[in-house]
């Protein structure tokens, strides 16, 4: 693939995995190039979504909560690294927080636009939600032996039984 | 599950993994879904072997289990709702299965092999899209879920 860095990092993300150069193009015409400096919030948890993000440059932190209570979930630093991909799936609010560890390239799809690219280029949707469920799998079953692996901690530190609930 | 073949479609019609598709094509899947009954103790799906169908629970008990690395035998989940179903990974991510499931009791179940879920993607073609946003919209609740235990966890 010649052509922009851009595309380059584009068919390089997990995300973008099986799509053709011609679907690239008509993804990254849709993107809104944005940003971000450190400590920057590009996603509020709990706010309505609207749009999916790719890493360009930089890194940013998953969190979930603010301030004391807050839990950090994973730490994106990859490009082509996504998130907000749940937005394209269901329409229920931000499931947590992402900061700009840095300064941080971000390319952004917003939903309504990608929308249009789908109903023009029907395999781009298959691609995108097959390689979204892929990525939400994988991260299920992390999310899962992190659970274990707490829940075994906390164990061991009460010393007594696993509580249920 | 009685042998009745309305029974199934609406079974089927009911999951959040076929919702969208009209009767058509429930009625293709309902012909192509297979049923199975386990007895009690009986291994339904075992950890590390190729997972190649989704299952659906029709009646009965189930429970998913793993093993510590030592070995032990580690309870994950107990499924016991109608319509509760697993294997949907395999429709994505083809691999090794994360988990042993066991009937608990006498269990009916509703099997989906791939290979007839491809054929029915083959002859309606739209469906496939629409299966994989509900097996995506399924895993990112549970991501969620899991995402909310890991934080209280955490910060208890």
């Amino acid at each position: 693939m010649s052509s922009s860095p851009e595309l380059e990092m584009m068919s390089t993300s997990p995300l973008m995995h099986g799509m053709g150069e011609e679907e690239l193009k008509a993804l990254l015409s849709t993107t809104e190039r944005r940003l971000y400096e450190a400590g920057e919030r590009i996603v509020e948890e709990g706010t309505p979504s609207d749009c999916l993000f790719i890493l360009a440059d930089g890194a940013v932190d998953v969190v979930k909560g603010m301030g004391d209570e807050a839990v950090m979930l994973s730490t994106l630093d990859e490009s082509g690294d996504f998130f907000g991909e749940m937005s394209l799936i269901d329409t229920l609010p931000r499931s947590a927080n992402v900061l700009a560890c840095g300064q941080t390239w971000i390319l952004a799809f917003p939903k309504k636009v990608l929308t249009t690219v789908f109903s023009k280029v029907p395999r781009v949707q298959m691609t995108l939600v097959l390689n979204i469920a892929r990525d939400l799998s994988l991260r299920l079953r992390e999310a899962d032996s992190r659970i274990t692996a707490l829940s075994r901690e906390a164990n061991a530190s009460s010393g007594g039984s696993v509580k249920s609930g | 599950m009685g042998e009745s073949p309305d029974l199934r479609e609406a079974f089927l019609s009911e999951s959040p993994l076929f919702d969208g598709l009209g009767k058509v094509e429930i009625d293709d899947l309902v012909e192509r879904a297979e049923i199975h009954e386990f007895v009690a103790e009986q291994i339904v799906v075992e950890e590390s072997t190729l997972g190649d169908a989704i299952f659906l629970l029709y009646d009965g008990k189930l429970s998913v289990h793993t093993r510590d690395r030592e070995g032990r035998d580690i309870k994950l989940a107990t499924l016991g709702r109608r319509g509760a179903f697993f294997g949907e990974i395999a429709l994505a991510d083809p691999g090794r299965r994360s988990a042993t499931v066991r009937a608990d009791m006498g269990a009916v179940l509703l099997k989906l092999p791939l290979d007839a879920l491809n054929a029915f993607f083959a002859q309606f073609p739209d469906a496939q899209v629409v299966v994989l946003r509900n097996i995506a919209r399924v895993l990112a609740q549970r991501l969620r879920e899991s995402n909310a235990l890991v934080s209280t966890i955490s910060s208890s």
